[in-house]
């Protein structure tokens, strides 16, 4: 659970800074408070993470600055800067990803890269089913056009 | 970008995700079928996905942050495995417990996420409502196929997955485990469930790098050694059950060995 935390973080975030702090107050306060019988346990500690991060957000007053610089994940980690996919680095996937707004990319983090349902990712994110269908399309088409992947059609 | 295009985008979108009715999902198949530019996007949507995939996987390379091991009062370097989750006993503690440590390749979890990962395997999803809270779901497909598959027979679990018992081993109380992997959308689960008072229960799970360098295509993949590693602490150096014996034991139901 905690890389999934920690990933749906980093989609709040966009820094991995950011998203280990997140992560740390996900899990103290998921301690602190323990959980409500009979919970999706993955669904709540994302939504406790979530209102965190809204929590966070209030109270730094800052809203999107995080975005306007790519986010630096993985730079010690990525073999190289061979690392390509189709026409594209990794570090550009990465910044295309990082300029999505953080509502896109958390849909499209716990859909895509989690597995959760349409109806879970509203429940997370509490939203209407029709919001996160919209949402991911969006993510997913701005993605393709901001990195450049042959967008067909 | 105009609305047909728009209205054509989400439910690509949708269809991916497997969330288009079977009606919709009729109507759309046919139409990729005729129109290479709408086949073009659908593609370039599942590319960005796994563009997606592969910068968050990234993330898991990186050990976890140490006021989080702190926390959970455990050290990331713990002795006893690398990314070996033991599933621990009670309370919300359970699910985060250490040992925990990511590997370069492997992410294992505990408890329920179990059920989440291996979920995730295939892109449909295991529809068979695998596991909760580390226990193999009685009426799913994987059950059926720890509780009556013989080792190397390949089923299908769900729409889009497969799965496959590697061996059977009888750890040192007797209970039997088996180590299993299942497949699907180029993903792979490794796995030990034992069962123990009648349950399949998950003691460890690993997954074949689905974000290795340059790659998603791999099928079973090498094991991971936290799986690897379980097997061994669980079989304490003793051989598989034959062929002979498993099926034996599956005909027995199961009947604890007298190892």
């Amino acid at each position: 659970m905690l890389p999934n935390i920690r990933r749906f973080a980093l989609s709040l975030t966009g820094h991995v800074a950011d998203a280990d702090d997140l992560l740390q107050s996900t899990v103290e306060r998921l301690l602190e408070r323990g959980l409500p019988d009979d919970v999706d346990v993955t669904a709540w500690s994302l939504r406790v993470c979530r209102n965190l991060w809204i929590d966070e957000m209030r109270s730094r007053k800052v809203r999107r600055d995080a975005q306007r610089e790519p986010a630096v994940i993985g730079e010690q980690v990525l073999p190289g800067e061979e690392q390509v996919l189709g026409e594209m680095t990794l570090e550009e996937v990465q910044q295309a990803l990082f300029s999505l707004s953080e509502d896109q990319r958390a849909v499209l983090e716990l859909v895509a890269i989690e597995g959760h349902s349409y109806k879970e990712a509203a429940a997370i994110l509490e939203v209407p089913i029709g919001t996160v269908m919209s949402r991911l399309a969006r993510a997913r088409t701005a993605l393709i056009e901001k990195s450049g992947i042959a967008a067909g059609g | 970008m105009n609305m047909r295009h728009e209205n054509d985008d989400s439910k690509l979108s949708a269809f991916i995700d497997g969330e288009l009715d079977e009606r919709e999902t009729e109507a759309l198949t046919a139409r990729l079928a005729d129109e290479p530019a709408l086949r073009a996007r659908l593609e370039a949507m599942r590319a960005a996905d796994e563009a997606t995939r592969k910068v968050f996987a990234t993330l898991d390379e990186r050990p976890l942050p140490q006021g989080v091991m702190d926390l959970l009062g455990a050290s990331a370097a713990a002795p006893g495995g690398d990314n070996v989750v033991a599933f621990p006993q009670r309370g919300i503690r359970r699910f985060f417990q250490a040992p925990v440590a990511i590997a370069a390749s492997v992410a294992l979890v505990a408890g329920f996420l179990v059920s989440r990962q291996l979920e995730q395997v295939p892109d449909a999803g295991l529809d068979a409502g695998l596991v909760t809270a580390g226990v193999v779901d009685a009426d799913s497909a994987l059950h059926g196929l720890l509780e009556t598959g013989s080792s190397g027979e390949e089923r299908p679990l769900g729409a889009d997955a497969r799965g496959r018992v590697l061996l059977t081993v009888a750890d040192a109380s007797g209970d039997y485990c088996r180590q299993f992997v299942v497949e699907g959308a180029g993903r792979a689960a490794h796995a030990v469930a034992c069962r123990r008072a009648g349950d399949w229960e998950l003691e460890a799970v690993g997954f074949a790098p689905a974000a290795a360098p340059g790659t998603f295509q791999q099928a079973a993949g090498p094991v991971p050694p936290a799986v690897d590693a379980t097997v061994d602490a669980i079989t304490g150096g003793s051989d598989p059950l034959s062929l002979e014996e498993e099926n034996r034991v599956i005909s027995e139901s199961w009947e604890k060995s007298a190892r």
